[in-house]
């Protein structure tokens, strides 16, 4: 439609999209940006960026040259020097301290990684032969520890780095990010950043939601940021890729605090587009503590409508219906943790009620439950996930979990049969873990 | 300067990067500017110039920036507006670098299409054409992922 100006609808869309969706003044700390060069995108411009980050600007923005008796090219050069410096520290602060593993990768025997207490180990599948391969204590430790699909590498977090080092602990390089998820052929590594509130980082915005998508060799193959105020992910956040490995998931979860009762709700779930295609909400966001939403075979997801109901759906939302009809298990305050099995017909899942945590596998198609390992309620204190399905052995049915300690003061990994059986405790005190998958080939 | 060259390039670091490229530029040519009426065409076609230059950066690096500074994201409204948003930046961005300027110069500094012409050194109907078609592909951008969304919005 054209109105009296002879400019169409979609003319004016436009002309307010340009207006609105931007910088609306010249922020007086670029002028301090530009002297410093790179320092507000250290991680993406090089020398060039640096050097000319301390020409142009202070003459043209400021009527008074700021550093007398220093000219551009010594104020250049010191600030390189910084920049080198800046670089060299970060290195040594960043990477992790690191005790070399005697583990030896030989592409044929399955590994478990788990965390104790922010430090990262390596052992053998039963627990066993545990080395230490990262030092985190005491900077809050490093996490979220997880195999990429060939088994070769291993990935966890800490200190605002996404880690990642082969199958004997050697680091192989280091990106930013707060969480991390392998891609399904193993190809990338979508890394997410978060950031609630204030940020110690100067060149990202409260509020700001970066994903980048890295390649094996460390390289970022692309990046997305949304700098809003907005909060729309929520308090803590995940990544999914969904299995066609085309579009990555991310959700957040709202925890509450103590005059809430401490409990948590889900946040929205947001599906990109590797391609770079437009963001989308989905209509269902993953259950809390999960370490899967669409099945595996893509058909399926699971996850929490905005009511609370907890269903299994199609994989675009639709056809939905509960997990578990009520009558099966009854009393149930909430379902989090859920975990699809390899074949994409169980789910492991946890559910609260007043008196115990208890490890279900549920058959999706009939919403069946077999009751694999209940904890109960008042011993599992003031534990995030006293019970938690973690990674799901195809090829042996078992499941990696951890389970809240005798003392109730931390949790323990275990592994157990998905009928129950053979439970056994692997490492006391771990938070989590993974198995190395068994099926990667030879290097 | 900056704000026009973020809004050809859509990422702040390149609209900065080729913002002090410009001032560097005007800082070292303006004594050979004869004309001094001319000044504003001949700073625009070097922020133009600059941002082409950056945007070849951008590629290399593959970086995408969506800004959604202002959204409050907590309703399904909300979620509606970041779409739609996100549909237009998208839209933009599959632009060329050629189209975009016309469209930024045109819609968001305001130049008329002969002003645009003359920034540009090419002929006026050249500036029609390129704003014709690149509005028309960006429509036909945001349409087509209408399309996909309500057909199911991601991959099954």
């Amino acid at each position: 439609m054209t109105g009296e100006s002879g400019m169409t609808d979609f003319d004016r869309l436009v002309s307010s999209w340009l207006a609105n969706d931007g910088p609306q003044d010249v922020r007086p700390e670029l002028v301090e940006a530009a002297i410093v060069g790179a320092a507000s995108a250290r991680q993406r411009r090089g020398l060039q960026g640096a050097l000319l980050g301390s020409g142009a600007w202070p003459r043209r923005r400021s009527a008074r040259w700021p550093f007398p008796g220093m000219t551009s090219r010594r104020l250049a050069i010191l600030v390189v020097i910084l920049l080198l410096a800046a670089a060299a520290g970060a290195m040594i602060v960043g990477a992790p301290n690191r005790i070399p593993a005697v583990i030896e990768p030989d592409g044929s025997v399955d590994h478990l990684v788990y965390s104790v207490d922010g430090d990262i180990f390596l052992a053998d599948a039963d627990g066993r032969n545990a080395v230490r391969i990262a030092d985190g204590a005491p900077n809050g430790g490093f996490w979220s520890v997880s195999w990429s699909p060939d088994g070769r590498n291993l990935t966890f977090t800490g200190e605002d780095n996404v880690h990642v080092v082969d199958a004997a602990g050697k680091v192989v390089f280091s990106t930013p990010g707060c969480c991390a998820a392998w891609s399904p052929d193993g190809s990338l590594i979508a890394t997410l950043f978060a950031f609630q509130g204030s940020s110690d980082r100067p060149d990202v915005n409260p509020g700001e939601v970066q994903v980048a998508f890295v390649g094996r060799d460390g390289v970022v193959r692309s990046e997305r940021s949304w700098a809003g105020r907005g909060n729309f992910l929520g308090s803590g956040v995940s990544i999914y890729w969904t299995p066609d490995g085309r579009s990555i998931t991310i959700t957040g979860v709202q925890f509450g605090g103590a005059e809430a009762g401490g409990g948590a709700a889900a946040g929205p779930g947001w599906l990109i587009p590797v391609d770079g295609g437009s963001l989308t909400r989905l209509p269902i966001t993953s259950l809390i503590g999960s370490a899967s939403f669409f099945s595996p075979d893509g058909t399926k997801l699971v996850g929490q409508e905005e009511t609370g109901r907890v269903v299994v759906a199609a994989a675009d939302g639709s056809g939905a219906r509960p997990l578990v009809p009520a009558d099966r298990v009854p009393g149930v305050a909430g379902w989090y943790s859920a975990l699809w099995s390899p074949d994409s017909t169980r789910i492991a899942a946890t559910a609260t009620t007043e008196q115990a945590e208890t490890l279900y596998v549920i058959d999706v198609a009939t919403g069946d439950v077999d009751a694999v390992w209940t904890y109960p309620q008042p011993a599992a204190g003031g534990i995030a996930f006293p019970l938690r399905a973690i990674s799901w052995d195809g090829e042996r049915d078992r499941l990696l979990f951890t389970a809240a300690n005798r003392s109730a003061s931390t949790n323990a990994l275990w592994t157990i049969g998905v009928d129950g059986s053979e439970p056994q405790l692997l490492v006391d005190g771990a938070h989590e873990g993974e198995f190395q998958p068994l099926h990667h080939e030879q290097p | 300067m900056y704000l026009t060259a973020y809004r050809i390039v859509r990422d702040d670091d390149l609209a900065e990067d080729a913002t002090q490229r410009t001032l560097i530029a005007i800082w070292q040519d303006l004594p050979s500017l004869r004309d001094p009426d001319r000044f504003e065409a001949w700073t625009y076609r070097m922020v133009v110039r600059f941002c082409r230059e950056e945007s070849r950066r951008l590629r290399r690096i593959g970086v995408r920036v969506v800004d959604i500074s202002d959204a409050k994201l907590a309703s399904p409204d909300d979620a509606t507006e970041l779409s739609r948003r996100d549909l237009l930046d998208r839209a933009f961005r599959s632009l060329s670098h050629d189209h975009r300027v016309v469209v930024v110069l045109h819609h968001y500094v305001g130049l008329s299409l002969a002003e645009i012409a003359d920034v540009l050194d090419v002929p006026y109907g050249t500036v029609g054409s390129r704003l014709h078609h690149a509005l028309r592909a960006m429509r036909a951008n945001i349409e087509a992922a209408d399309r996909l969304t309500v057909a199911g919005g991601h991959p099954a």
